[in-house]
């Protein structure tokens, strides 16, 4: 009987213990700094002048960012192009380092079935510059390049569903409106950086 | 409230109620063991499908160029390891427990959580849920799915309120949204739970029937007094154990055990206490046979044992035997009193005395009555040339019993005279003595000598003695009205007759049966008889002689008396043995004991009878000892009904020729 009464409280504090660091890893967000309100002209991206660019911030050995592909390929199936209001360009800016390589360890068209551009991101520096620490960070700027959106899609790590990231990118993209910003929309993946970035970064 | 019980009843439960509710228990154990196991195997599949799923989805997490074991990996190993192997220990040290199966709903419940975090909230794993709680039903436990139910009630409560978007999406802000996901679950509770409940009501029905069928065997099979198995199961037993015994070259003994006069006793301390003695009677017994032993109550007062033996003799059972004799001889306290009783016991081994059942009892019955008629509360060991002789006097008795229902016995009837005193008393008949005779078809006449001895130890003698008495009176009721009977019929009685309570009522309805003159029967008592018990003789010849019947003493001088009882008695005649009259002439001892027994019989008021005169001589002594009457083959020997009855008409036209010497 006291052999198995100590089980049963071990157990139960390892049972708690574990449930306790699933959820505070799950609910954990990624370090975040604030992108540049507007974009610099001498920043290239494979974007045409009238569309608006919608950037994903990609660490290609993350498998958390897979659900943030697939809210993206969700909602970008809900809003046809018809329904933005302005055109946009998918480019998915992936981490690309000596470690890592530049080639993803996943496919993205499994998850996602709309036009993307790839965008080797050497050592990070897109990222730096926009202000990107963690994968699966999204931003979306108007064809004028101002920022409409900044933040996370995935209302936990690695999870699929609602949340108030996605519904915000949403109306962003069908009002053309500014709806989130630094901090307003937590990102749930892994760090694209070692070390933390400053928390502003040079416009 | 029984709270072990399934159902809580209102009123208290009968004992039938309490036997089901055991048995729907021990049932309901047996399948929780059963879920148990599958459990186990089912959450150790579990524990490796998190841990592939894992693998599969989020192997690694990465900081840059630094790799790691992603925490979802680690979390599925360690804390599904956890969720895995607690119940699974619980299984294996407390199988079938309340506690075992709900700590196995609680992390069941908790690795559905688990799974559905892994696989990235698909909503395809949401159905483990469900699934698990169908299977969780198999327990029959209501609580158990309510247990569960709570337990993800409040992993979601708990998991909204620290991240509601992750749980309720975007429509986080209702409050009621909480309800509407644990709604499904409840819906699917009430569901299973009236599965559960309909298949309780049917694992009732089942132990119910179980234990009725059971009670009608044990019913069937056992005694509801003792507890011991009866007689049809004892032969069931010993059929088995006979086949066991030659399939194995083994032996075993039978003990066949009756109490002594457990009757009596019983009428004495009533019924009641009969049967509390009968109980700590079987007690006894019981607690002196081995573990192997089998003990079976076959009737009021039978018991059979069958002990196992090392060897072909009964040395087991015999020790056994004194066991139960030495423990049965302790007084048995009933009430105020206490009660002393003996037991006799028959033994006979397997396959030494018997090779079946039948043959086994049979014997050990036999052993056992051989105690009974050498002196009770012994034990005698079976051996068939010690009951050979049995075996012929069973035939005996039996070939009795049947004359006795065919009618092979008639009476003969043997002249007595008065003594001759002078020329008009010579001869002259004073009555007939009625004597027994058994013509068999086969063997002709069986001497009484034979079979006298025969009945009176069968208690037959019970039988050939109303017979006699019965077509003695109506002889004699004939005869007398047609005014051919001098004097009386004299029938004998047995000392089993005389001892019945009943003997002299039964006696005088006889007579009134027929219509008999009291004064036309004698009845012929021997001194033994008399003696055995004294105070009922008396008590009888009293109401005997009251109602006007004879009374005289047979073969004086063979048997054991006190003078002094005698004298108690008021006895009409008595007669000498033929062992006296036989050396009367010739031996100056018996003369005088001859003289002396006719001095004190007329002295009480006797008439005397001498029996078996043969020879001239003796009638000329016995007349002049003043013997009164004479009986022997000289002056008449037994006739049948139609040669005496000739004697009779003779006589009674007074002049009765002296009968040749025959």
């Amino acid at each position: 009987m006291l052999i198995r009464t100590a089980l049963l409280v071990t157990a139960a504090a390892a049972i708690l213990a574990g449930w306790f660091q699933l959820l505070r890893f799950s609910r954990t967000p990624g370090q975040q700094a604030a992108a540049p309100v507007m974009l610099a002209a001498n920043v290239a991206l494979p974007v045409g002048a009238r569309q608006s660019p919608l950037l994903v911030f990609i660490h290609p050995q993350c498998s958390c960012t897979q659900a943030t592909l697939q809210q993206l390929d969700r909602l970008l199936a809900d809003l046809p192009e018809t329904n933005r209001h302005f055109p946009t360009q998918l480019v998915l800016a992936v981490y690309s380092s000596a470690a890592t390589g530049s080639r993803l360890p996943f496919v993205p068209a499994v998850w996602l079935h709309h036009p993307y551009r790839i965008l080797a991101d050497t050592n990070g520096q897109l990222a730096r510059r926009f202000g990107a620490a963690t994968s699966g960070e999204i931003l979306l700027y108007s064809p004028a390049r101002q920022l409409l959106f900044q933040g996370g899609i995935t209302p936990e790590r690695a999870q699929t569903g609602d949340g108030p990231g996605l519904e915000s990118l949403r109306k962003a993209l069908v009002s053309g409106q500014p709806t989130l910003r630094y901090q307003q929309s937590a990102v749930f993946g892994c760090p694209i950086f070692h070390f933390p970035i400053q928390t502003r970064v040079e416009q | 409230m029984n709270r072990d019980s399934l159902y809580v009843g209102e009123n208290p439960p009968s004992i039938e109620s309490q036997a089901i509710d055991a048995e729907v228990r021990r049932q309901h154990n047996l399948l929780c063991r059963r879920i148990d196991q599958y459990f186990a195997w089912l959450m150790l599949l579990q524990w490796a499908v998190a841990i592939v799923i894992a693998l599969w989805i989020s192997p690694f997490a990465w900081a840059a160029d630094v790799t790691y074991l992603h925490p979802h990996l680690v979390l599925a190993i360690l804390y599904g390891g956890a969720l895995t192997l607690l119940p699974v220990i619980l299984i294996r040290i407390a199988p079938g427990e309340r506690s075992t199966r709900f700590t196995i709903a609680v992390t069941q419940m908790l690795m559905s959580a688990l799974l559905i975090h892994l696989s990235g909230g698909r909503i395809e794993t949401h159905f483990h849920i469900f699934g698990s709680l169908a299977f969780l039903a198999f327990y029959m436990d209501w609580q158990v799915l309510v247990v569960a139910s709570a337990v993800i009630a409040l992993d979601h409560y708990l998991r909204g309120v620290f991240s509601p978007y992750s749980v309720f999406g975007i429509a986080a802000a209702q409050p009621w949204r909480w309800l509407e996901h644990v709604g499904w679950v409840v819906f699917c509770d009430v569901f299973l739970i009236l599965g559960c409940s309909s298949r309780l009501r049917s694992l009732r029905e089942a132990a119910q029937r179980h234990i009725e069928r059971a009670t009608l065997l044990r019913r069937a099979h056992y005694d509801f007094l003792t507890g011991l198995p009866n007689r049809a199961y004892l032969s069931e037993w010993l059929s088995d154990a006979i086949r066991e015994a030659r399939a194995h070259d083994s032996c075993f003994s039978c003990l066949y055990i009756d109490l002594d006069r457990f009757k009596e006793i019983n009428d004495q301390v009533g019924h009641p206490s009969g049967d509390i003695l009968l109980r700590e009677i079987a007690s006894r017994i019981k607690s002196r046979l081995d573990d192997g032993a089998f003990l079976a109550r076959i009737g009021g007062d039978e018991f059979v044992a069958v002990i196992l033996e090392s060897s072909p003799n009964p040395i087991r059972g015999e020790e056994v035997a004194r066991a139960i004799l030495r423990s049965l001889s302790q007084p048995f306290p009933t009430g105020d009193e206490q009660v002393t009783l003996g037991v006799s016991i028959g033994i006979c081994a397997f396959p030494r005395d018997g090779r079946d059942e039948v043959e086994l009892l049979r014997n050990s019955d036999r052993a056992m009555y051989r105690v009974k008629r050498v002196g009770r509360n012994h034990y005698l060991t079976y051996l068939p040339q010690l009951f050979a002789a049995d075996a012929e006097r069973s035939l005996a008795e039996h070939e009795l019993l049947r004359a006795i229902r065919q009618g092979a016995f008639t009476l003969h009837y043997q002249p007595i005279f008065l003594a001759r005193v002078g020329p008009e008393t010579s001869n002259r008949l004073i009555g007939v003595e009625a004597l027994m005779r058994w013509w068999d078809p086969v063997r002709g006449n069986i001497s009484p000598a034979h079979f006298i001895p025969l009945a009176e130890e069968t208690g037959l003698i019970l039988q050939l003695g109303s017979f006699a008495l019965h077509e003695a009176c109506k002889q004699a009721a004939d005869w007398h009205h047609r005014g051919l009977l001098p004097g009386s019929i004299a029938v004998n009685v047995s000392s089993l007759q005389l001892a019945r309570e009943d003997f002299a009522e039964s006696v005088i309805l006889t007579l009134r049966q027929h219509y008999t003159p009291a004064d036309a029967i004698e009845l012929e008592v021997t001194e033994s008889a008399l003696m055995q018990d004294f105070s009922l003789a008396e008590r009888h010849l009293r109401r005997l002689r009251e109602f006007g019947i004879r009374i005289s003493i047979d073969d004086f001088g063979t048997g054991y008396s006190s003078l002094g009882r005698l004298r108690q008695l008021t006895l009409d005649t008595l007669k000498i043995d033929r062992l006296f009259v036989e050396g009367v002439a010739n031996s100056e001892a018996d003369r005088t004991v001859v003289e002396h027994i006719i001095a004190m019989a007329h002295t009480l008021g006797m008439k005397v009878v001498a029996e078996g005169v043969e020879t001239e001589t003796q009638l000329e002594t016995l007349c002049r000892l003043n013997c009164d009457h004479l009986q022997g083959y000289l002056l008449g020997r037994p006739m049948d009904r139609e040669r005496i009855e000739s004697l009779l008409i003779e006589h009674a036209a007074a002049h009765i020729p002296r009968l040749p010497a025959a």
